[in-house]
């Protein structure tokens, strides 16, 4: 129907965007009907989300044809911005900010290092800035999955955790449960995802390449290393944040603070 | 000669402001057992918690055994000052687990038949094995106990034990500790509302009200001041 209004690809676009758009609204409005208050917040996103993707690509315009030193300026910046956004869902634990950024640069930064290297992914900036933010984007989910989770499982076991420092058990011992909980429902998007990649859904990258008239098989594989690559960070990143914060809900007399 | 096992100076504690305790001073001989006492919100789990350190005092110092708590590592404390909380807050899985958790920390493993000694003390014997999901909630409590004793402590620390008990469990439950006391010749303070079971229990009693110290003595103190009645319920 669109092509009948224009024939401009860029027109084209803009008309599916909106007509998406249309799509959420209307879903988040039902939602609203049935007391589900998520209209503005979602709204919100959505235009949000679209105004930055735009703006993102513009940036990559200017990006891809400039130098390759370009490309982890870009990535670092992605970084400050997905901790800003981890952190506000769990601002009530300590030292937030410097543990989510820490931990996205140290998994993402680690994975992204040893993939170049190994030749998994190639160096120029096309490949790296969006896998790069694939990985930065995922690590950020897990990693603010992983301690709004260990934020509840702290509060609804504050007891349990107290009742065995009474009884002489380290800091770690103490919430060792807490953080292995944490951390696998951090997980289970990511393995949900593993499990069911190609069998009910076939992922962005791999329509992407499929769109462009890439051969299926290679970009079936090409679209397993990443979601194998998001799955690893994943698990990285929401180990890493947990572990950092660890040291900090407790003070020096192995007391735990409260959150 | 007589030696105090807990020597308490001027002990304190403020959160946001408030003292929730404070300038509370006591001694406690060893093998004695001390009831603590007063109104809900009088501090007489902050008080407890200081001891086991699971709360920072503001001021003053508390001695065991003439040393310092703060100048020992807090889990070598927490071992050897035993805490029975108010709700078992039992860990997962089966009573076995719970009852070897505390010396597992320092790296011993107990056997079966320390475990089952343990269990056989407070009533539970043949419960190794038992998920602590189907474990009534004097059940809960003995385990709780057992699981404590398991460390050996010097002191024990009893936050309303039998609180959460319906009157004949509670009743059972303060027999059983009680026992354990005299047979073991535990050091304890004792935590309760219930002045009828205050006076079948303290050798030493510490009467609080709003953070202080309103009386410390002996026994009498619970015949002698009326206002107890009224006030603890």
């Amino acid at each position: 129907m669109i092509h009948y209004i224009t024939q401009d690809p860029l027109w084209v676009r803009i008309f599916q965007a909106s007509g998406t758009m249309l799509l959420v609204f209307l879903a988040l409005f039902v939602a609203h009907r049935f007391g589900i208050k998520l209209l503005r917040e979602g709204g919100l996103a959505l235009l949000r989300g679209l105004l930055q993707v735009v703006g993102v690509g513009l940036l990559l315009v200017a990006v891809f044809r400039g130098p390759s030193w370009l490309a982890p300026i870009v990535l670092l910046c992605m970084m400050g911005i997905g901790t800003q956004i981890a952190s506000s869902r769990v601002h009530k634990l300590p030292r937030t900010r410097t543990i989510i950024f820490s931990s996205i640069l140290l998994s993402v930064g680690v994975s992204l290092v040893l993939t170049l290297a190994l030749g998994i992914i190639e160096t120029r900036s096309t490949a790296m800035i969006p896998i790069g933010s694939m990985m930065i984007a995922n690590a950020m989910n897990t990693i603010s999955l992983a301690l709004e989770r260990l934020q509840g499982e702290i509060k609804s076991h504050t007891g349990q955790i107290e009742a065995a420092l009474s009884l002489g058990a380290s800091p770690a011992q103490a919430i060792a449960p807490m953080i292995q909980t944490a951390v696998q429902a951090s997980l289970i998007p990511r393995i949900d995802t593993m499990r069911s990649l190609g069998i009910v859904w076939i992922p962005g990258l791999m329509t992407g390449m499929l769109l462009g008239g890439e051969d299926p098989l290679r970009s079936a594989l090409y679209q397993f290393v990443i979601v194998a690559l998001i799955l690893g960070v994943g698990a990285f990143a929401s180990l890493s944040a947990v572990l950092m914060l660890r040291p900090a809900l407790f003070n020096q007399a192995e007391q735990l603070l409260e959150n | 000669m007589t030696t105090h096992l807990l020597e308490v100076r001027d002990l304190g504690r403020q959160s946001e402001g408030t003292w929730l305790l404070r300038e509370i001073s006591f001694s406690l001989q060893t093998g004695k057992l001390m009831v603590v006492m007063g109104p809900s919100g009088s501090g007489k789990s902050t008080l407890l918690r200081m001891l086991n350190r699971l709360d920072e005092p503001s001021s003053g110092s508390i001695l065991l055994d003439g040393v310092d708590i703060t100048t020992l590592p807090p889990q070598s404390l927490r071992r050897r000052v035993g805490m029975v909380m108010q709700s078992p807050h039992l860990f997962p899985e089966t009573v076995a687990d719970n009852i070897r958790f505390g010396p597992l920390q320092r790296g011993k493993q107990l056997s079966d038949e320390d475990v089952e000694r343990l269990l056989s003390q407070v009533g539970l014997a043949g419960f190794g094995e038992r998920s602590i999901k189907k474990l009534s909630g004097g059940e809960a409590a003995r385990v709780s106990l057992a699981r404590t004793l398991a460390n050996e402590p010097e002191l024990l620390l009893l936050d309303e034990p039998t609180a959460a008990l319906d009157e004949a469990m509670s009743r059972e439950i303060e027999a059983l500790i009680a026992g354990l006391l005299q047979e073991n010749g535990y050091t304890a303070i004792w935590i309760t509302h219930h002045v009828e079971q205050a006076k079948r229990l303290a050798e030493q009693v510490l009467l609080l009200d709003q953070g202080r110290c309103k009386a410390l003595g002996g026994v009498e103190l619970l015949q002698q001041d009326s206002s107890i009645h009224g006030k603890m319920g």
